[in-house]
Formats: C-alpha cells, sequence, structure tokens
C-alpha cells in the first residue's frame, strides 16, 4: 500500500508536466485560431466604420452598354460625408471648413446638426468626389468620417435616359431598365447589353425633339425596331431628362412615352384592316369601293376630312395612301367584327408590350358595338404604346411574321426566345408595304420620303378624346414607317401628342410626325448599312427632298 | 531543512531570491496592457452606459490594477500553511457570500453574481475559486499522512456545494472553469485514474444535465452551433479581430467597442485585436501562456504534494481562463461571460486573479526539500 502510493507520488511530477503540455496545446489551439481570423481578411477592411447596422454595404451595379459595347451606365464611387457630434469640440469651426470645400452646404443646418451632442452619427452630404474627399480629409477634423458608396452615372446624359431610368440614393432602381432589371444588375458584374443602338438613339432623340419644338407639341415618343429580330434599335420619349439629376426634372420628362404612354394613333392602324381584309381573301386589289357618303352607324355617321379624287371607284391602294375611314370601314365590315378583333389581338395590340423595361396596357373599348368594331378599324377607340404599336407595325416589314419586341441581345439568359408567330401571309405584307410605299410618294405621307432610301409608311392623325367625343383643336400625329420598302427591315415610329402650327393650330400628321421620320431614316440608313437606290427617282414626280439639300446648309 | 545561508536574511530579501521573477514581470506586462487597453475600450462603455466622467472606467481600472499589485504580492509571500489559513478564510467568506447572495444578490444579464458593498460589486465567486483549490490540494494531500482519512470524499464535499452554488446563480463558464481545476489538483495530486475517468463521465453528464436545465445555456450553445442564428456578439468580434489584421487599425480606430455591451470586459480581446493587430495578441497570449506553464512547470517541481498540485492548479486555471476567454472571442467556445485575467475591467476579476497568481507564486518559491524523483 505504502509502496503503491510511493509509485502514484513518483508519477506526479510527470501528471504535472502532463497538464502543462495539455495548457501549451490548448494556447497553440487558441492562437492558430487567431491567427486564421485575424488573416481571413474583412469584408470591408478598407472603410474606417464596417460592422454596425447602418452600415449596410450599398450595392454594386453592372454597367449597362449599347449593342456595340458603348457605355450607358456605369457606377462610381462615391464617398458620403458623415460626422459624430459627440466627439466635435468646436461646431463652428468644423461647419465653417466644410462649407469652405462643399459651398452647396448651408452653414446653419450644417451647424445645427453638429451641435446636436445627444447623437452619435449625422449624415451631412453624400456623394463626394475622391478631391472633395481628400479636402474634407486634411481638415483634420477627428468626428468626420466617410461611408465608401457607388453612385450610378450616365456618361451619355440624356441619352436613352427613359430607357435607362435611374437609381435611388440607395442604389436602387426605381425607373426604366435599372428598375426592371435590378436583380440581374445586382446580381452580377456582366455588362448588360440592350440592343439600343447610340448613332440610332441620338439620331432619334434629335429629331424626335426638333419636331416636338418645331410643332410646340406637349409630348413625343419615338421608336426604331429591327423588323427581322424584334430588337429595340432606339426608344425616346419628349421631353427629355438627364438621368445623372433625375430629381431636376418633373414628372413630364420622366415620363416615357414611348413604352408607358398609351395613344390613340389613328390611322396607322389602317394598314392592318385592309391587310386582315386582304389575308383573308375578303377584299382583291382590282377590286373598287364607292367612298363618296358617310357611312351611317345607328346615330353615328362616318366621314373622311377631304374627299378622295375618284371616290367612286377607290381601290385599296388608294384607300390607304389618301387615308379613307369610309373605304377602311367598309373593308372592315367585310371581315366581320370577330375576325377582326382577332386579328388585332394576334398582333400584340390587346396586351402590354413585352418589351423588357415594362410597358403600359392598351387602353380597349369597355364593350365592342358596331361602331366600336367600326372606329377601330382605323385606330380610335383602342389606346395602344408606341411599342406595341411599333412591333404589330413591323410584322409587315418581317414577311408577315409578328415578333416580340426586345431590348436585350440574343443570348442574354434573360431574353424571351424569338419565336416567330405567323400573323399573315408573306405576300399580304409585300402588298401592303407597296401600297404605303404608294401612300409616301402620292399619299399623304410625301413629307417622310427621303431619295434613295425607298420609305414606305402611313400617317395618322388623331383628335384627342376629350369629355363626351373628341376634341378637333387637339390632335396626335403618328407616322409608322418601314424600309426600305424593297426589302424591308427597320421601322420607325414617330407620335406627337398636340402639334401645332405657328398660328397655334392642330397640324395634322403629314406635316408634323412624317417630315421627322424621313429626318430619322436619313440619318440612320448610313448606319444601319442600307444602300441607297437612285434609279427609280422619276423627274416628273413629286419634288422629294434632296439629302443634299440639308448636307448642303 | 536547511536555507542557503545568505548575507541577508531579511524577509523581503528571502521573498526576491525565492520567489519567480519571469512570472511577477509577465503579471505587471499584463496588468499594464489592460491599463492600455482600458483607454482604448473603457471611455466608450462609460458613454455607453451613461456616466458623466468618460474616464470612470479607466479610473476605477488603475484603482484595481494598483489593489492587484498589492494583493499578489502581499500573498505571495505567505508561506505554505498561511497560504492554506487565508484560503480557508476566504473560501469561507466567499461561501456564505454566495449563499447569501441568492437571497439580496443583484442580477446583472440573467445571472446573480454580483454583491453591492458600497458602491462595489462583489463577485464573491471570483475568490472562491483560488481558495477552493489550495484547500482541496492540502486535503488531497493529507492522504500520505493519515490513509484511514477518506480526503477524496471530504474533498468533494467541499467542491460539491461550491460548484451548487455557482450553477444556481447561474455561472456555468466559471463552474466549468473550477472543476477543470479542481480536476487538475486531483490528477496531480496522484488521484487513480479509475477516479479521472468517473469524473470525466460525471463532468459529461453534469454538461448534459445543464445544457437542458438552464435556458441561456442552451441558447448559447445553439447560437454557437448555428452560426447564422443570434450570434451577433460572436460576428462582432469575428469581424473586428479580421478588421485588425496583422497589425491593427490603429489605437482608438477600433469600432467593436461601439458596437458590443461589454468592450471593456468579454470582448476586450476582440478591441486589442481590431486595434493593434493580432502580432500584439499573440504577444498577449505568449506572455499568459509563459505565466501559466512557467508556474505549473515551477510547481511540477515541487516534491511535497500540496503544493505541487495546488500551484500546478492554480497556474492551470490562470491558463486556462485566459484560453477559454480568447477561444470565445476567435469564435472557437460559445460566449461564457467570462474576463480575460488582468487584462480585463472588473475589481473581482482581477481581485481573484491576483489571488491566484499570488498563492501560486506563494506556493511554488524555490525551496530546498527531499525529492523523490532527483536522484
Amino acid at each position: 500500500m505504502s509502496q503503491n502510493l510511493f509509485e502514484a507520488e513518483r508519477t506526479s511530477p510527470l501528471r504535472a508536466r502532463l497538464v502543462a503540455a495539455g495548457l501549451c496545446f490548448a494556447f497553440c489551439a487558441v492562437g492558430l485560431q487567431g491567427a486564421v481570423v485575424a488573416l481571413a481578411g474583412s469584408d470591408s477592411a478598407t472603410t474606417r466604420v464596417a460592422s454596425s447596422s447602418r452600415d449596410a454595404v450599398s450595392t454594386r451595379r453592372a454597367e449597362i452598354v449599347d449593342r456595340n459595347g458603348e457605355r450607358l451606365a456605369t457606377s462610381v464611387s462615391v464617398y458620403s460625408l458623415y460626422a459624430d457630434p459627440s466627439a466635435i469640440w468646436n461646431a463652428h469651426d468644423v461647419a465653417a471648413g466644410l462649407v469652405s470645400i462643399l459651398p452647396d452646404l448651408d452653414y446653419d443646418t450644417i451647424l445645427a446638426r453638429l451641435s446636436d451632442e445627444g447623437r452619435r452619427f449625422v449624415w451631412l452630404k453624400r456623394g463626394l468626389t475622391p478631391n472633395q474627399r481628400q479636402a474634407v480629409f486634411d481638415l483634420g477634423f477627428e468626428a468626420l468620417g466617410f461611408r465608401e458608396e457607388t453612385r450610378r452615372f450616365y456618361p451619355q446624359r440624356s441619352l436613352a435616359s427613359h430607357i435607362l431610368g435611374f437609381t435611388d440614393v440607395d442604389g436602387n432602381g426605381i425607373s426604366g431598365i435599372e428598375y426592371a432589371l435590378n436583380d440581374r444588375l445586382t446580381s452580377t458584374d456582366e455588362p448588360l447589353q440592350l440592343t439600343i443602338d447610340v448613332g440610332i438613339q441620338y439620331s432619334l432623340e434629335v429629331e424626335l425633339s426638333a419636331a416636338a419644338v418645331r410643332t410646340n407639341a406637349e409630348g413625343g415618343a419615338g421608336v426604331v425596331l429591327d423588323a427581322r429580330t424584334g430588337e429595340v434599335l432606339a426608344m425616346a420619349s419628349w421631353p427629355m431628362y438627364d438621368a445623372n439629376r433625375p430629381q431636376d426634372a418633373d414628372d413630364v420628362a420622366r415620363f416615357n412615352r414611348a413604352s408607358s404612354g398609351v395613344y390613340e394613333l389613328g390611322s396607322v392602324f389602317k394598314p392592318f384592316t385592309i391587310a386582315a381584309g386582304i389575308d383573308l381573301g375578303e377584299v382583291t386589289l382590282r377590286e373598287t369601293f364607292d367612298v363618296r357618303n358617310p357611312i351611317r352607324i345607328g346615330s353615328d355617321a362616318i366621314h373622311d376630312d377631304h374627299p378622295l379624287h375618284n371616290a367612286r371607284s377607290a381601290d385599296l391602294t388608294t384607300i390607304l395612301a389618301q387615308s379613307s375611314n369610309i373605304g377602311t370601314v367598309q373593308v372592315a365590315g367585310r371581315i366581320g367584327p370577330e375576325r377582326q378583333v382577332r386579328f388585332l389581338e394576334s398582333l400584340g395590340l390587346f396586351d402590354a408590350s413585352p418589351v423588357e423595361l415594362g410597358s403600359a396596357a392598351p387602353l380597349l373599348p369597355e364593350y365592342w358595338s358596331e361602331v366600336t368594331y367600326a372606329t377601330a378599324s382605323f385606330g380610335h377607340g383602342i389606346a395602344v404604346s408606341p411599342m406595341s404599336f411599333a412591333s404589330a407595325f413591323a410584322t409587315f416589314a418581317n414577311d408577315g411574321e409578328y415578333l416580340a419586341p426586345t431590348i436585350l441581345m440574343e443570348g442574354d439568359p434573360l431574353a424571351a426566345p424569338r419565336e416567330p408567330r405567323r400573323v399573315m401571309s408573306a405576300p399580304t405584307a409585300q402588298v401592303v408595304v407597296e401600297m404605303m410605299r404608294t401612300a409616301v410618294t402620292e399619299g399623304t405621307g410625301r413629307n417622310a420620303d427621303v431619295v434613295g432610301y425607298r420609305v414606305a409608311g402611313k400617317t395618322g392623325t388623331a383628335e384627342k378624346p376629350a369629355a363626351g367625343g373628341y376634341d378637333d383643336d387637339r390632335n396626335v400625329t403618328s407616322f409608322s414607317a418601314v424600309f426600305p420598302a424593297d426589302d424591308p427591315n427597320y421601322v420607325v415610329l414617330i407620335v406627337l401628342d398636340e402639334p401645332t402650327n405657328e398660328a397655334g393650330q392642330a397640324i395634322s400628321a403629314a406635316f408634323a410626325s412624317a417630315p421627322a421620320v424621313g429626318n430619322v431614316i436619313e440619318r440612320i440608313a448610313p448606319i444601319l448599312d442600307v444602300m441607297p437606290n437612285f434609279e427609280d427617282i422619276r423627274p416628273s414626280g413629286p419634288p422629294v427632298r434632296m439629302i443634299a439639300d440639308r448636307r448642303s446648309l | 531543512m536547511t536555507t542557503l545561508a545568505r548575507s541577508d536574511t531579511s524577509m523581503l530579501a528571502e521573498w526576491w531570491r525565492t520567489v519567480d521573477h519571469g512570472i511577477i514581470i509577465g503579471a505587471m506586462v499584463l496588468l499594464a496592457c489592460g491599463m492600455l487597453l482600458s483607454l482604448a475600450a473603457g471611455p466608450t462603455a462609460a458613454e455607453r452606459i451613461g456616466y458623466n466622467n468618460t474616464f470612470h472606467f479607466v479610473f476605477r481600472h488603475a484603482g484595481f490594477v494598483v489593489g492587484a499589485i498589492i494583493i499578489m504580492l502581499a500573498s505571495s509571500m505567505l508561506t505554505e500553511s498561511w497560504a492554506r489559513r487565508l484560503a480557508l478564510l476566504i473560501f469561507i467568506g466567499a461561501f456564505l457570500l454566495m449563499a447569501v447572495l441568492l437571497v439580496i444578490g443583484h442580477e446583472v444579464k440573467g445571472s446573480q453574481r454580483w454583491i453591492s458593498l458600497g458602491g462595489f460589486s462583489i463577485q464573491p465567486s471570483e475568490f472562491v475559486k483560488p481558495a477552493l483549490i489550495v484547500l482541496a490540494s492540502w486535503l488531497l494531500a493529507q492522504r500520505q499522512r493519515l490513509k484511514t482519512v477518506p480526503w477524496e470524499v471530504l474533498t468533494f464535499f467541499l467542491f460539491a456545494p461550491t460548484v451548487g452554488l455557482l450553477l444556481l446563480q447561474p455561472d456555468v463558464g466559471q463552474t466549468a472553469l473550477l472543476t477543470a481545476a479542481f480536476l487538475v489538483a486531483f490528477f496531480v495530486s496522484g488521484l487513480p485514474l479509475i477516479w479521472a475517468a468517473a469524473f470525466g463521465v460525471g463532468g459529461v453528464l453534469t454538461g448534459l444535465g445543464l445544457y437542458f436545465s438552464f435556458e441561456h445555456v442552451r441558447y448559447r450553445i445553439q447560437s454557437f452551433l448555428n452560426p447564422n442564428e443570434a450570434s451577433y456578439q460572436l460576428d462582432q468580434a469575428h469581424e473586428a479581430i479580421a478588421r485588425g489584421g496583422l497589425l491593427g487599425v490603429g489605437p482608438g480606430e477600433g469600432r467593436i467597442k461601439e458596437d458590443l455591451p461589454d468592450p471593456h470586459t468579454d470582448f476586450i480581446y476582440s478591441v486589442a485585436g481590431e486595434e493593434f493587430g493580432y502580432i500584439a495578441c499573440l504577444g498577449l497570449l505568449i506572455i499568459f501562456a509563459v505565466i501559466a506553464l512557467r508556474g505549473v512547470m515551477a510547481a511540477s517541481r515541487r516534491a511535497d504534494p500540496y503544493p505541487r498540485a495546488a500551484g500546478t492548479a492554480l497556474f492551470f486555471m490562470f491558463g486556462l481562463q485566459a484560453v477559454i476567454n480568447v477561444g470565445v472571442n476567435v469564435g472557437m467556445l460559445p460566449t461564457k461571460g467570462m474576463t480575460l485575467p488582468f487584462i480585463s475591467y472588473g475589481g473581482s476579476s482581477m481581485i481573484g486573479t491576483a489571488l491566484t497568481l499570488g498563492l501560486g507564486l506563494a506556493l511554488t518559491r524555490k525551496r530546498a526539500e527531499f525529492h523523490p524523483g532527483i536522484k
């Protein structure tokens, strides 16, 4: 027993050393773990403050580029200035120093904020540039700090601003593509490529603005589509705003009329009615119609604004070129209400446009009567967005197949597959394009012609709806064109809201929208590699504008 | 039985010749670091709590440091038998206080650990730890003299009610620490391994019992095991240490002290890690390790089982407390509510640690003695 105890005691120094070894191991373990944590790196090692709840990391957004990689929207680092009032010795000194560097700060406001010693954190100014930050830093006030933020910058300023939209101060998209694709833009750094072409967008915006200013319009919208792919090459709304300063613009300027506005567009709908009639075999090209007398439907009568030259026997081309309501209603009558509505629906005109930045739903008649069927045949009683209309109209230039419009390049994961839907036969589409070419060479669309580029199109002058009917003092004028007519590829649409002449009288599409569309085509056809063709210019024909006329100015 | 005859045989000279200088210097360095860090975390904590005096905690900390130095040095001068007698006194006092505490103690953050005494809050459990270790080691050492008395059982009767009182507060962290140190004392005293196994099983069962009977233990352990859920403090500590990196963000530039409720106590390591960086923290850790290991090794050289077991357990307890605190800060262990010895703010903790090291120093002073192990 004694021996055993002695043995046990002999082992004790060893036991104490075992304890030392265990302790040593424990110290090494926490020391190593400490190194792992310390060297793991911090999410926000660069900024002075990073941990607490007030420092939610602002989102870094992907760039937006046009179809050629031109930068439309990007994110830049800016610095937001804050202060800890409890760490300030002399608020007057700090306020004076800040105002000397940032003159747009108000001394008294800043002083009041800095003097609020009950608080540990007050914002002073957001969006300092690196130079301003350095200058404030050099003031040497300990109580001032910066938080790095990213701010959206639009290098093209007002260009495509309605498409791009803008973000709020926290970097969340609140309008346009920035809003519609906010998740996409915040989830990856990969630039988002749009189908927009900066050159075409610029051309459209310049001409839309010029037309709107010239006609003293309330507003305007323009769309350029590639009819073969459904791609939106340009989309504009007037008045415009600078996407870098959305707060300086009012809602009227920020409103995207091209996709979010809906208008009764009027006679630009006539080609649809004519196409339906031809495609369904209800009317033929040789057939003539007597369009001398108004058509009575119940208590309403449908007139033509101006009598046609050969009103007794007008063929379809004449009806379209001279824009006869009476003739169009007769064609609609042959088609019948059901097929007429189905035809318009198949062109996507009864739904909001599927374009990715969002679009307004059309305003349709509350109930369809004999009169609404008749007026819908020439574009009244149904209000659609210019975007919706342009993609429906593009069907003529795509051999009768409807393509949903898209603003995302092919192959983008978010882009819907491009599946054309046949709405009319290819010959029907070609025939209607030819008719619209006549409307430009001989009819209401003459002001849209550009020598060499074979513009085909249709005017639309709609009186604006007013209480109890329509107001003949206020028009919405549109001109929708496809070109080149012999191998149509592109659609250009310009809509003007309440254009007037110098005397303040409402003017029609032929004088308001048609010349603007001609100007746009003249600018963009070379960009789009459309070769001019001068062979069919008839010396005795109606005068058309020569490109050289303008170039020499 | 004879000490070497030296010219100066006064008590102070005698003490200085025999005491471990390395441990004293290490302790002084730790106290100085604690003072420095209290300047970092103290004012923020004072402001958070709402004291008018920004340096409330700094001044008090300085007072505690002075008290700790005096108590550590004074207790290190005790002889082995006086160390035991002092331990008995402290144990009885602290034990009674802990018992009273259950009735009159005021609750801080879900536990009744504190007793108010003339403007100071005293946490008697900090004092009961070193006292119990010394007493238990002495009792266990008596096995060699009187083999008829079941000393192990007696020791256990000392240990069980103390742990019971700790658990009733409840203070699971201190319970774990005290139990570990107690086991070390038992182990070094020559405890048969079968006892160790029995204690091991008992410990696991107790742990499970604790887990299921105390809400806040369960919560803390669960929040530790599932880092996604409410582990705000641990996330903050982790982030702060990461932000500090190797060299730190600089004195006064740290931010964790503004975001955590106890920057000056339980999370002082994270404050240090953020402001001074990992290299400084590693230095701190090395000082802890040197003190603890030097103490344990010095104790291991003692032939007398009483000072050997007591010294080993005391220095072990000191080292383990540091390891646990740092382990919590670096995310290896669930939050325990345990201070970093000599660094964290807190009078009871500081004085308790001073007592731990002082008694440990007293028991490991160099003496001439018969060494059965040395030939």
